[in-house]
């Protein structure tokens, strides 16, 4: 459905995705994980065609087997909202306060689908309904200062699907929202794959939802794709040291008990975009870093499951037996 | 919950109300005819016949204030008008387009902005001649870099907003992305502006017909009754503290009004939760 290929896209002469490759299939929900900073934004901003006019695009996006790596505006608008969709994270700003949610919704209906305005109004409440939104009829003569934060995001998922997208990419949908609320939106996007076959990429520094999110779970670390692989796998068992950091920082209410209680952390920052080396980008943090890392980047390793890493350790540890190699 | 209404909006409602209230009637009827002199009724005090008296000519105070009120609005309606059209679209334009388009408006707007106003408007009336038309003009030239600075500041955070982003993923053109959020979302902080520049719009006017480049006599304007009283100060006062406070009047009242607007424009504090 979707392929990326040695994506990097930069800011002057900064990448804030370096080589990134990932495919996504048609149904398949994928999590992107990482920092702030560490290019999942951007990432998901490219496959809409919409980084800003000064960043640099290398490489291929390919969309239902379309090249849009370097498409025009134009050729984007056509894949916008049918082929790709996307909701935010913080749901309120999303939406013009100054409209009223159901014709937010129903507006592009009309005006990019031809619908006229009955048939408009009818499909709007029937996506309001099927986001599971109550009253559907009363909420969309509201603002979206009047909903909820839960139900705003509801109108965005509704926006997002009204032209049928192939693929759903969620920027930290939950981020903004209270944990129960947050819960209950990846239910729902659970539901809509699954429903309508759509693909979902689900962008988040939430480990506990991506888990509950995405089959598969795509690991991003200063722009680099460091770790790739069916999420109950990755993180059961993660390859990558940053990974194993991230598994291991998570907060858990067990932990409690023991005795030494603090919360265990990644030492040290993401790197700024512009202190990025051409090495490894863990390099510095890492606690297992050798001599060559920060100087030169790990090749890519895949193992026999399916799981791809990018750490020099991986590569210096596998043998031709349990996995094959490439540059 | 609906807010309480704002002290300020009513009281601005209600002075710019009795300005424009004045103006409009004075179209069809004054107490007396503004421009009747009668040297025998020089200078009368207050009284049943003449509300606030009359002048050095004998011409009624109150007809004189109403007609006056007539130029204030007018010139400052129209000049306000078109400085505001212009200055937004220059705004608008701006913000969307970007480069180099951005930054010759914009230092255009700072070229102007470092003139002084009034001794810009007064040159114009000097080079050009008092006329309606050439006050118009020099307070709308005024005003337009005014406008056109806050427009782009609000268009740009606007755009800036995730609704833009959502609009842009959902393949909205920027036509319509311009049209459909950012005009709308702007136009609370055009029509705040716009009635603080009306209050400095009166001034201006009210300063150049002062200085002889407004509209010119008979037309009656507060400016020029002030500048007739300066010479009578001792002999008759009032003459010069009626127009002042007519000016001040209509300058306050724009103010608050512009002040209540700015909170009452908004859905987020006038639709309830």
């Amino acid at each position: 459905m979707l392929a990326i290929e040695d994506l990097t896209v930069a800011y002057g002469g900064n990448a804030a995705v370096r080589r990134a490759s990932l495919t996504i299939a048609a149904g398949e929900r994928i999590g992107i994980v990482g920092e702030s900073g560490s290019g999942k934004s951007t990432l998901a901003l490219a496959l809409m065609g919409m980084v800003a006019d000064a960043a640099r695009v290398e490489g291929s996006i390919r969309i239902g087997g379309i090249e849009m790596a370097g498409a025009h505006e134009k050729a984007w608008r056509v894949v916008r909202g049918r082929k790709v969709a996307m909701i935010f994270q913080e749901p309120l700003s999303a939406l013009n306060p100054l409209r009223r949610v159901g014709e937010t919704v129903a507006e592009p209906l009309r005006i990019l689908n031809g619908m006229d305005r009955n048939a408009a109004q009818a499909r709007t409440l029937a996506l309001f309904k099927e986001v599971g939104l109550p009253d559907p009829e009363a909420k969309a003569r509201q603002y979206p200062h009047q909903l909820s934060g839960g139900q705003r995001q509801r109108v965005l998922i509704a926006l997002a699907l009204s032209r049928d997208p192939a693929i759903l990419i969620a920027d930290e949908p939950t981020s903004a929202l209270d944990a129960q609320v947050g819960l209950r939106i990846v239910e729902l996007l659970n539901d809509l794959a699954r429903r309508r076959g759509m693909s979902v990429v689900f962008i988040s520094h939430d480990l506990a939802s991506v888990a509950r999110a995405t089959d598969r779970l795509c690991v991003m670390y200063g722009g680099d794709v460091i770790e790739t692989g069916p999420t109950a796998a990755v993180l059961a068992a993660p390859h990558h040291p940053y990974t194993a950091g991230l598994v291991a920082a998570r907060p858990r209410i067990d932990a409690r008990r023991e005795r030494r209680a603090r919360m265990a952390t990644i030492e040290g920052v993401v790197p700024a975009l512009a202190d990025l080396t051409e090495g490894c980008r863990f390099a510095g943090r890492c606690r297992s870093e050798m001599p060559h890392c920060a100087g030169e980047r790990p090749r890519v390793s895949i193992s026999a499951q399916g799981r791809t890493v990018c750490c020099h350790l991986t590569d210096a540890a596998v043998t031709a037996s349990e996995a094959r190699v490439f540059a | 919950m609906r807010p309480k209404r704002p002290v300020s909006l009513v009281i601005g409602a209600a002075l710019v109300g009795l300005v424009v209230a004045a103006a409009l009637v004075s179209l069809v009827w004054t107490p007396h005819d503004y421009e009747a002199i009668d040297v025998a009724q020089r200078f009368l005090p207050p009284s049943a016949e003449h509300w606030l008296g009359t002048d050095q000519f004998g011409r009624d105070v109150v007809s004189q204030l109403m007609a006056g009120a007539r130029s204030s609005v007018a010139i400052a309606f129209v000049a306000v008008l078109l400085g505001g059209v212009v200055g937004s679209l220059m705004g608008l334009v701006a913000a969307s387009a970007g480069g180099l388009v951005e930054d010759a408006v914009m230092r255009l707007t700072d070229f102007s902005l470092a003139f002084p106003a009034l001794l810009f408007a007064i040159m114009l009336g000097a080079l050009f001649g008092p006329s309606f038309a050439n006050a118009v003009v020099a307070i709308a030239f005024i005003s337009v870099p005014v406008f056109a600075r806050v427009v782009r500041g609000a268009a740009l955070q606007v755009r800036s907003q995730d609704y833009v982003l959502a609009a842009r993923a959902g393949a909205r053109t920027p036509a319509h992305i311009l049209w459909d959020h950012v005009v709308p979302n702007v136009l609370p902080a055009i029509t705040v502006l716009a009635t603080i520049e009306f209050a400095i719009a009166i001034l201006v006017e009210a300063a150049l017909s002062y200085l002889g480049l407004g509209v010119q006599p008979p037309t009656p304007s507060w400016g020029r009754m002030l500048a007739q009283a300066q010479t009578l100060l001792y002999l008759a006062p009032q003459l010069a503290i009626y127009p002042g406070l007519c000016i001040m009047i209509a300058v306050l009242g724009f103010n608050m009004l512009g002040d209540g607007l700015r909170d009452a424009a908004d859905p987020r504090l006038t639709e309830g939760r």
